[in-house]
């Protein structure tokens, strides 16, 4: 077993030197795959952390476009996911500063309660169907009411499944903020979801 | 170390860190045992964990054109990128060559001069020289562009066929 997983840790670590090396040299077909391997993750955390699926798409054009001018900067020795998700995080920050909002709070106000989701492509059983179906439409409604510094991070943490160091590495916050954004988050997710699901 | 008002609020947050994290060995078993003792928190940590699941099942997905148009966004600009990098050599030719013929016409005329008056070469033949001489970095400019230029002209279209295909 940790033969395993040192072996996916090293495929990993080679997997990043190699983007990073394609990106410097500015590799289309190499952001080619990329596009493609990271589309959905991308477009999820902006459609979450914006609120709006339009702004989102514009947002996930520019995100693509700023990887290819600045993939000198990328080592390769962190993970590229979070990167590219700090990169889109900027994006969004610069959005909302040329829209002379100050914060992810004030984009939230802005695009407020939007439902921008799309049903999954695929369902166990009927039952477990309308079950995770009712689930997911009060956990949706219960996100789109979260402020989106919280919501940013219950994304990351349970869709993404990235960890709380690479999160605070996204957010550019401290390790115990991050968990204090979590915690927060869940609390406050919580009475909306039973509401909900009432 | 955080203060907790109450059990039941430790007991909510120990939950919350055990979805997210590991949480130690004596918190996982402190917390156990208080779920094993209060049904409301019970209730709750079964309500966090249904929550996450039900976090995780929210599906959206990028569309095949919004994919297609960021793909031919990037490849258009890293040729944009790659054309002027390539065209990098020519720019530095043609301004070395400027900067050879404005800084060296005076000199190279005086001594054109001096050279075609002390060895009795007729006028004629001395300036044909020096403008041979004065133009060659130019020309050496020019004909590197033009050798790059079909290799420019054919990458595009090539690439853009292939992004769109």
């Amino acid at each position: 077993m940790y033969v395993t997983a040192a072996r996916a840790v090293e495929w990993t670590l080679r997997e990043n030197v190699e983007i990073a090396r394609g990106l410097r040299q500015r590799d289309p077909e190499l952001l080619d795959r990329l596009i493609e391997r990271y589309q959905h993750r991308l477009l999820r955390y902006l459609v979450f952390l914006t609120g709006n699926r339009e702004l989102a798409e514009d947002i996930f054009q520019e995100t693509w476009i700023r990887v290819m001018e600045r993939g000198k900067q990328y080592n390769g020795k962190s993970k590229f996911d979070t990167w590219l998700f700090a990169i889109a995080r900027h994006l969004v920050i610069d959005w909302s500063r040329k829209k002379t909002t100050t914060s992810l709070e004030a984009l939230q106000e802005q695009y407020g309660n939007e439902q921008s989701f799309d049903p999954p492509a695929n369902g166990p059983s009927p039952f477990d169907a309308v079950n995770t179906r009712e689930n997911r439409e009060s956990v949706q409604t219960a996100l789109a009411q979260l402020d989106s510094l919280h919501r940013e991070v219950l994304v990351l943490r349970f869709h993404e499944e990235l960890s709380l160091e690479e999160i605070a590495t996204i957010t550019g916050a401290p390790l115990s903020t991050v968990k204090s954004r979590l915690y927060r988050g869940l609390a406050a997710l919580k009475p909306s979801f039973s509401e909900a699901e009432l | 170390m955080r203060r907790f008002t109450n059990d039941h609020e430790r007991a909510f947050e120990l939950s919350c860190m055990a979805v997210a994290e590991s949480i130690s060995e004596s918190d996982l078993r402190w917390l156990e045992e208080h779920l094993d003792l209060c049904s409301d928190c019970r209730a709750r940590n079964q309500q966090t964990e249904q929550m996450i699941a039900a976090l995780k099942t929210v599906s959206i997905s990028a569309n095949i054109d919004l994919v297609q148009s960021t793909r031919r966004r990037v490849r258009a600009l890293c040729m944009r990128q790659t054309r002027s990098r390539r065209l990098r050599p020519v720019w530095i030719s043609s301004a070395f060559a400027s900067a050879w013929m404005a800084c060296t016409a005076p000199y190279l005329w005086q001594s054109f001069d001096v050279t075609g008056h002390w060895l009795h070469i007729p006028d004629l033949l001395w300036q044909m020289g020096f403008l041979v001489s004065w133009f060659t970095p130019a020309l050496t400019g020019a004909a590197v562009a033009l050798w790059l230029r079909p290799q420019l002209t054919q990458a595009a279209p090539l690439r853009v066929a292939r992004a769109t295909a």
